[in-house]
This record gives C-alpha cells, structure tokens and sequence, in this order.
C-alpha cells in the first residue's frame, strides 16, 4: 500500500505531465482549432481506462472510460502490446462527443505489466460528411456527419499503419490540417507513455498503480461525503432548446430528476425527449460530463474530478431519449444540448444548496465558413471558430461577460488570426449594452461581431437561444436573445433562426450576437453603486436601468 | 516464346475461370445487387494491369488498369507480397465508377515471380454518405457519396485485417449486406490462387 505522501507526489507528476502534454500539443498544431481554440485533451488513465487528472477541456474527461472498456471488450488486455496506438472516433462504439473529436488511446506496459492508458481527443478540421468542417446544423444520421472510426490500431507495436492513415485522410476536405494535427496528437500521447514509464521506473509500476488506485478511492470518498451534507429530498427542472434544427417548430426538452438520500445520489433523465431528428442528441458520456461538472459546481469547487467520482453517482435514462440516443442519430451539435442540461440540472441542484444557485448562461456556437475562393494563398479554405457568450448571475454574484460558460472551456480566436488567414474584416466586436439579464445579480454580458466577406462563402452557424433565451432565476430577467443576421446593413438583411446553412457572396457582410447570461434576483433589490458604476461603464443603459431595475 | 496454339489455350482457361469466378461470387452474394442485379466483374490481370478478358458489366474493364496503376505507384512491385489483397473504392485513386463499387485486387505470385492480378469490383448495398444506398442524385461533393477507400492493403500476406474490416462497416447502413459481400468479393478474388 502507498503511503499518502507519495500518492500526493504522484497526483502532483501526472497533474504536471498532462499539463506538457497540452502545452506540446497546442504549440504543434497546425488548425485554429488546436493552436487557438484549443479544443482538445491530454490525460492520463488507469488500466481500466479510469481518469487520474481532469483536463481543461471537462466535457471530454468521462469519454475516455468508455473508450477504454470499448477498446479492451474488442481486443482484450492480452491483445495489447506495449507500442501500440487505438483511434477512435465514434460516438456510439468510443463514446466521444461527435465523430469531429478524434482521441488516440495507446496503452502503458511496465515490462508485462499493463500500467494504464496515456489518451488525448481533439477536433479535426474536417473529417468528411455532408458539410465542409463536417459539423452540422441540420444532419438526421450519423452518416452525415462524416468517416466513423471504430477504435482501430493506428499503430501496433511501434509500427504505424500508413493504410489507415492515407484512408483517414482520404475521407477529409482539409487533409494537410488533419495529418498536421494527428501526427502532433499521437506525439502528445507518446509523450505520456514515456512519462508514465519514468514514474514507474522512479518509483515502481506497483507503487504508481497503488496510487492511482488512491487518487481515484480518495475522490469516491469525499464526493460522498459531499452528498452525504445535502438535505435529503427530490428536485426536479426542465428546459428548452430553440430546435433541434430540423424540426424547427419543435423545442427540445431536457427534463431531470435528482434524488438525495443519506450519503447516495441519483440523477434520472427519463422525461427528457425522445431522441431528436436532428443532431442535438448526447451519448450518457456527455450527461455524466455535465452531471460531474454541475455538482462539483454545487457542491464545492475544492472537489477534484477523476473517474473515482462514478462510485457515489447513480444515472438512469429511458432509451432512444434525448440524453441516451441510439445509432443512427445525429449527434453533431452536442455543445449546445449539453449547456442546456447544464443550465437544467444547476437549477435542479440549487434545491439542495440554494446559496450556489446561478440563472442560465449563454451557451455556445459556432460558426464553419467554407471560402468558395479558395481562401487566403497558402492558407486553409476553412475557418472554424467556436464562440463563447456569458454566464447568468447567481446567488450572491454577477454573471461574467463574453467568456466560455460552464464546461465548453474554450478560447475564442482572435481578430488578427482571423483576418490574416482568411479573407475576411471583423468590422466590430463588442460588448452588448442590456444583455445581461437585469437581477440583484445582473447577468453577464454578450457580445457581438460583425463580419465583411472578401470572398463568396458558405456559411455554417450552430446555436441556440434565438427563440428561448437564458432563463432568470428568482425573479431575475431573463438574458439577451441570440441573433444571427446574414446580409447585414442592406436592404436584403435577414434574422435567421440560430442555427443554418448560408450562401453569401463577397462584399456582404453577417453578424453574430451571442446570448447573454440570466439574470438573479428581483432587479428592484440591485444595489445602487453597483447599477450607477453598470451605466457609467456602458453596461446598462439609462433606458434600461429605469425599465428594469425601477424599485416597484 | 509461346506457339498460338498455347496461347489460345490459354486465353480460353483465362476466359473459363472468369466465368468461374462470376457464377461463384454470384451465388454468394448476400445482397440483391450481387444475386440479381449481377453488378459486379471479376478479372484476370497482367502484371501492369493489363486486362486479359473483359467481363460482362463491361464499363468496369478499362478500371483495372488504373487501379493497379495507382497500387504499382504507392507500394512499389517490390512492396507487394504473396497473400496481399488491396481494397478500394476511390474514383480519384483507383478510377472507379463511384464509391459504391468496391474494387478488390489481388497479386499473383508464381514463386517470387509477380505473374498478373487477380480483381474484382461490386456496387456495395451501402457505404454511408448522405443518402440511405449511398448513390445521390444531387450531390455536389464526393464526400457527399460516402467512405472513400483509397487503394490499402486488407490482406497482409495472407493475414485479414479485421480492424480495417470493422472501419468499413462501422460506415454502412447495411453492415450485414456489406460484409457478406465483401467476403465473397475477397475469397472470389482468391479462386485463381490454384493455376
């Protein structure tokens, strides 16, 4: 048995490795995604594929547990050999978010002995399918959404199969990026097998799987606890995407029921819709992401995310639901149905801890731009970026404008990248006055850009929260509406819905606004100096602060 | 130097095994499209990929030499190994119809002496893409059409890659169809194996 001391050194070096791992990474990428989105992880796993050390990038940390178990189901831990490489990208067979976030998985030996996983998952700029960047607004089956890889050896034992890889890139619009950033992913990933192989080497296999036994018991241990100091009791909430962007006339409900007793803990998603026609479905792997997410939130910021957590968590689903889709359903636009059970299950837990409540954030989107040009000479005809927008106020605090909410931790690309790689002008980017929802605690604030086309373009934008905005709690208001104008400033300007597919020509311009954050809190309570410093800084109007925050 | 008389002995058995080869896959076939729309070929190549017989499905005969053109350029003669079956379904890299036909070939080693090719090609009932059969009457890109195989290997001297397999299938709306007729189309292009 390892002593505490070691097992905290040892938290300490993986903490530290994955943190090499995404540095590496993200300095050798070649997309936007990777070098200024960043979206993607690097971890490191026990050898049931257990995660030891959460990355920045949440939502991806309760993936690889199921990629793990699918991968020793196929092949078994004798038909592992030390070399070997797994890639994977299916949502069905690997768990991942959507068939976009390709993960490499290669196993840890220490001589014989198999010590654990090192993994990472990341976001291709295309990998095929119906639309250029391969995400989608409006797919009905998984088939569009582009290649499905099952978990298959890209390498084994130290051997790369050149096959796989021309197939990979064979089925891709951006082959250069891809090949670019699976050559620098798969290298991350080997970085943390010879990591792990100094620890062992250190410290002994032994001692480095006894601690991670440790790590992932001791996060069991005081996840329970955490539980076991809540009030018993049922709390239930439902909430509403816009669509599912084919059914447009159609909202989306998310609907759980949480029920505490003693020290156990069940999350019930059985009245959630039935699995949509459209791909905003979530495989269990993103439920228990935003599940891990919200009660940590709640429950105290102190508590450590590993797969240890699963113990004191009981999840149950219908079948073919919004929450547990089935195959062929599409899954493309995860992102926002997960922001959405987000937003759902803080307000079902702020039963149980009220003075951790928040109102709805802003969710997140993102828009694809396919430059029918050709785009920027020796740059990519691609440009995908992926927009934050702003948390809603909770109990006790404002909401924080123009950032990534909850568990979509990603940065947004900046004006200088955009406009030097590709032929577009940011004409503005700007907070947006009011949209934070008015409350005690006002809702954080959106933001807009504005976009010249240089070239003709087809333009993929995938959102929410046009039509159902961020919901107020407590009697705050609720947060801006999302807007997506195409042809904006001539007389052919448009509203569209928040997600679909545009042709725009060369010359015309869009702009986006992102949603803004709920407000908390009946706004006649705000106090005085915090809404006189909101209008000298801009952030509230002096129309708004006399129609929304008047002392009724 | 071989006398005519040879020759078009020669030419007859080439034409025979062909036939051979079609009345089995034929009668394999798990989907509709094999076992009664007959849309498929099987041939025999020369060592360039020159084609020896012409099938039925005629308009797949000029393929052939492009697929084994393209294989030649990746892998080299000295690359390719007794047992080795190559896949593909490419249009840009193998010359194929559409990704719906999927092209098996096959090198014919006489000892270590590359002899010709063994081939086959058959319209698969799916391969994923944006329609349900795959086949499109409004595409506006070959991603559109589904999983593109470039020319690879799914035999490695003799050992199936089952991964590959799995890939390929995980891709289809009509795994069980597909992979019947795959296996048929491999082993067919197999059947030469005893000249």
């Amino acid at each position: 048995m390892v002593d505490v001391i070691t097992t905290q050194v040892l938290l300490g070096k993986i903490s530290a490795l994955t943190d090499e791992m995404h540095y590496h990474f993200y300095r050798s990428g070649y997309s936007t995604i990777i070098r200024e989105s960043r979206d993607f992880s690097c971890v490191i796993l026990d050898k049931s594929g257990g995660l030891i050390v959460a990355p920045p990038m949440f939502f991806h940390a309760p993936v690889y547990k199921h990629l793990v178990a699918r991968t020793l189901e196929l092949y078994g831990e004798d038909g592992l050999h030390d070399g070997d490489v797994f890639v994977c990208n299916h949502p069905y067979e690997g768990g991942l978010p959507h068939v976009s976030d390709m993960a490499f998985i290669a196993p840890v030996f220490a001589g014989d002995m198999l010590v654990g996983f090192s993994g990472s998952i990341a976001h291709k700029a295309d990998i095929g399918g119906t639309n250029p960047g391969s995400t989608s607004a409006n797919s009905t089956e998984i088939f569009h959404e582009g290649l499905l890889l099952p978990p298959v050896r890209i390498e084994t034992a130290g051997k790369p199969d050149a096959d796989l890889e021309r197939l990979i890139l064979a089925n891709s619009r951006q082959p250069e990026l891809v090949q670019g950033d699976m050559r620098a992913q798969i290298a991350a990933t080997k970085m943390g097998i010879d990591r792990i192989g100094e620890l062992c080497a250190r410290f002994g296999a032994d001692v480095v799987t006894d601690a991670f036994t440790a790590i992932l018991q001791r996060a069991s241990v005081e996840l329970t606890r955490s539980i076991a100091a809540l009030p018993d009791g049922i709390s239930e909430a439902v909430g509403h995407m816009d669509d599912d962007g084919v059914e447009h006339d159609r909202p989306v409900k998310f609907a759980v029921k949480i029920t505490v007793t003693g020290d156990a803990i069940t999350f019930d998603f059985s009245d959630s819709d039935r699995q949509a026609k459209g791909p905003v479905n979530l495989r269990p792997s993103m439920v228990e992401a935003c599940v891990f997410y919200s009660l940590i939130g709640c429950l105290g910021p102190d508590l450590v995310f590993n797969d240890g957590m699963r113990e004191a968590v009981k999840f149950i689903y219908a079948p073919r639901t919004v929450t547990n889709a089935s195959l062929p359903a599409p899954v493309s636009s995860y992102q926002k149905a997960n922001l959405k059970l987000v937003d759902v299950i803080l307000e079902a837990l702020a039963y149980f801890k009220p003075e951790r409540a928040i109102a709805n954030s802003g969710s997140s989107g993102s828009i694809a731009i396919s430059w029918l040009g050709g785009g920027r000479e020796g740059q990519s005809n691609l440009q995908y970026e992926i927009f934050s927008s702003a948390y809603g106020g909770g109990n006790g605090h404002d909401g924080c404008s123009a950032v990534a909410t909850h568990l979509s931790n990603l940065h947004i690309t900046p004006i200088e990248i955009l406009e030097s790689e590709y032929p577009c002008r940011i004409t503005e980017f700007s907070l947006i006055p009011d949209s934070g929802g008015g409350g005690e605690f006002r809702g954080g604030l959106s933001f807009r850009r504005t976009y010249e086309l240089l070239q003709d373009a087809m333009v993929t934008r995938r959102y929410d929260r046009a039509r159902i905005p961020p919901k107020g709690l407590e009697g705050g208001a609720d947060g801006h509406a999302s807007r997506f104008v195409i042809r904006a400033g001539s007389p052919d300007e448009e509203e569209t819905p928040a997600s679909g597919r545009y042709a725009l020509k060369a010359g015309e311009k869009f702009l986006l606004e992102c949603a803004g954050g709920g407000g908390y809190g009946d706004p006649g309570r705000r106090d005085a100096d915090a809404l006189a410093e909101d209008i000298a800084e801009g952030r509230v109007t002096a129309n708004a602060a006399e129609r929304v925050y008047s002392k009724q | 130097m071989a006398d005519p008389i040879t020759v078009q002995v020669l030419r007859n058995k080439i034409a025979g095994l062909t036939d051979e080869m079609h009345y089995h896959f034929y009668r394999s076939g798990y989907s509709t499209i094999i076992r009664e729309s007959r849309d498929f070929s099987c041939v025999i190549l020369d060592k360039t990929g020159g084609l020896i017989v012409a099938p039925p499905m005629f308009f797949h005969a000029p393929v052939y030499k492009h697929l084994v053109g393209r294989i030649l350029e990746l892998y080299g003669v000295d690359g390719l190994a007794d047992g080795d079956v190559f896949v593909s379904n490419h249009p840009y890299e193998g010359g194929l119809p559409h990704v719906s036909d999927m092209a098996f070939v096959a090198p014919v080693f006489f000892g270590n002496l590359l002899v010709g090719f063994s081939g086959s090609i058959a319209h698969k009932a799916d391969i994923g893409g944006t329609n349900p059969g795959s086949t499109s009457a409004s595409a506006t890109e070959i991603f559109h059409e589904g999983l593109l195989l470039p020319p690879i290997r799914i035999y490695e001297a003799g050992i199936y890659k089952d991964d590959l397999e799995r890939l390929i299938l995980a891709n289809s709306r009509q795994p069980d169809l597909v992979q019947g007729d795959m296996r048929v189309g491999s082993p067919g292009t197999e059947l030469e194996f005893a000249l």
